[in-house]
């Protein structure tokens, strides 16, 4: 399972590191960080196994918001799976995140449980 | 009767009559009654019979000095009794007197016409005179009833004026209590009006913030719980390792659960700052000045005016820029304050940079600059953006209560006012700005040390 994390938070990254420790151990997982939404995009671009990833990411960031990219990825790369994640848990957001093709819509603070399995559920290789 | 042809019947009468007369010794009575006798028998032609009579009448009236017209007649009468018997120097001198007394008496009766006439005259004249004088009095008199008229007119119209004027005043005096009354009513209106604009100035501004606050708190919220739920389950892998034997797993592990409890206790300190920042904008102020830390107090109101325009605005970014002097002690100060004009201008500031990156091509970067200096008795803030600058036409206004050149909602127009009224007013301190139309603006706070 490969999983592309954007937030310009830096501290997600090291707890999704803590988080999925024993998936990334045992390789079951691989993850890739972003902090922002162009840095994605660039990150998505350079890798060939881009349609393999599904991406994470958070709704309210600097330059690029996560509804941005989302529309931007799907443009891109229709197949590619995106994840929304937000403190925001308005209707607004999670009608835009559905609208753009989201595979889903999590709030925080992140019920890493019901995530995992949801990316269970997506078959993802 | 004599000349009823009775000429006895007359002498006997006239004998009656002499003696009535003589017995009544009146002069005028006594001659009438001899002449009459006298006449009658000159009548009868007894001439010299007759003359005794007229001069006994006369004698009568000689006496008592009568003089009458009849008494010229009567002695002519006896002149010719004694021309009639011959005797005309006599009668001559009768005729004479006779003529004489009759011009007398007619001079007399002309005298007396003339005195008469003289008299009405003089009556007249008098009469005259009185009437004028009368006439004059009655001038006088009337002048003085129409100046009485006229004078109770205008007491009548001063007394009318007089109670109109007082009438009026007292109109006037119910009118100046009312408008007053009103005045009061609506300073006490606006008193209101003015405190509830100043709390939702206040209000508006934590208003700004609350939705960013909201997700600030939340994100490290967000990590607290999930670094606590790692650090749990990394405990569990501790003991597992140490049953197991396997050290080096331990000690890695036990590095990762430091890492999170470092996390944990960094992002609870986040949550913390954020609010108390919120609780000092939102509490009431106590007015009390306390020793504060300005570096402090400015940074935490950047970090609350970056994230409560994040929240609000998807797009908003901005590049901070902080130059705190360390050298800066504590200064006496309402923190609360002090903390709302800094907010209030940061979030101006932000503003401007962003409103300037929505209209300009997208490689514009907004930045904010703040800093702090230490000068000898005072402090110096700058809040500094690179947005669109302030007009010089709005220049002299923007510290007027009311005046805002945001979109109307954005802005209550009260800002900068109470700004100025905190700075200048409460703490004694200056607040300026530097603006170049379309390349920058700049507030400069000066506080005193000592206040």
């Amino acid at each position: 399972m490969k999983l592309l994390v954007v937030d310009d938070e830096q501290d997600v990254q090291y707890l999704f590191q803590q988080k999925f420790r024993k998936e990334i151990k045992s390789g079951e997982v691989q993850m890739q960080f972003a902090h922002s939404g162009n840095s994605a995009l660039d990150l998505l671009e350079s890798i060939e196994d881009r349609n393999d990833f599904c991406v994470l990411t958070d709704i309210n960031m600097p330059e690029m918001s996560g509804t941005e990219l989302l529309k931007r990825i799907k443009n891109l790369y229709p197949v590619l799976k995106v994840i929304m994640i937000t403190a925001y848990g308005d209707e607004q957001n999670i009608l835009l995140a559905k609208q753009n093709g989201a595979e889903d819509y999590f709030t925080k603070p992140l019920e890493f449980n019901l995530l995992k399995s949801k990316l269970n559920k997506l078959e993802l290789t | 009767m004599t000349e009823m042809d009775k000429p006895e019947e007359a002498i006997i009468l006239s004998k009656k009559a002499i003696e009535l007369a003589d017995s009544s010794a009146q002069p005028l009575v006594i001659s009438q009654a001899y002449t009459s006798m006298g006449f009658v028998l000159k009548w009868k032609k007894h001439w010299k019979e007759a003359i005794p009579f007229y001069e006994k009448g006369f004698d009568a009236l000689n006496k008592a000095d009568i003089f009458t017209p009849q008494n010229g007649l009567q002695r002519r009468e006896l002149s010719e009794c004694y021309e009639k018997i011959g005797s005309y120097s006599k009668a001559l001198e009768l005729y004479k007197h006779s003529s004489m007394i009759i011009d007398s008496v007619r001079s007399r009766e002309n005298i007396q016409n003339a005195t008469e006439l003289a008299m009405n005259y003089e009556f007249e004249k008098k009469e005259q005179s009185n009437k004028i004088k009368q006439d004059a009095k009655d001038e006088v008199t009337q002048a003085r009833q129409m100046a009485l008229i006229i004078g109770l007119l205008l007491s009548v119209i001063l007394i009318v004026g007089a109670f109109i004027g007082y009438y009026n005043k007292k109109k006037a005096n119910a009118l100046l209590r009312e408008q007053k009354k009103e005045i009061e009513d609506t300073l006490t209106k606006l008193k209101n009006t003015q405190s509830q604009l100043i709390h939702a100035e206040k209000m508006a501004s934590l208003g700004e913030l609350t939705a960013g606050i909201a997700h600030e708190i939340q994100n490290p919220l967000n990590f607290v719980n999930n670094f606590s739920e790692v650090s749990n389950e990394l405990i569990t892998e501790m003991v597992e390792d140490v049953e197991n034997g396997n050290t080096l797993e331990f000690k890695a592990t036990a590095e990762d659960l430091k890492k999170n409890l470092d996390k944990i206790n960094h992002h609870g300190q986040r949550a913390d700052s954020i609010v108390k920042g919120m609780l000092l904008h939102s509490r009431g102020t106590t007015g009390e000045k306390t020793m504060t830390n300005i570096n402090n107090l400015l940074d935490q109101n950047v970090t609350l005016a970056y994230h409560g325009l994040r929240a609000n605005d998807k797009e908003f970014n901005i590049t901070l820029e902080k130059e705190y002097d360390k050298s800066l002690e504590k200064i006496n100060i309402i923190p609360q304050n002090i903390s709302r004009v800094l907010l209030n201008i940061i979030n101006n500031a932000c503003y401007a940079a962003n409103d300037k990156k929505k209209m300009s091509d997208i490689d514009f970067v907004p930045v904010l600059n703040v800093s702090t200096k230490n000068l000898n008795s005072k402090v110096e803030i700058r809040i500094r953006d690179n947005g669109n600058g302030i007009q010089n036409e709005i220049s002299d206004k923007i510290f007027q209560p009311f005046f805002t050149t945001k979109p109307t909602g954005d802005g209550t127009g009260l800002g900068l006012s109470l700004s100025y009224d905190i700075i200048v007013k409460e703490h004694k301190g200056e607040i300026r700005f530097e603006s170049e139309e379309g390349k920058f603006t700049e507030f400069i706070i000066t506080l005193p040390k000592n206040n």
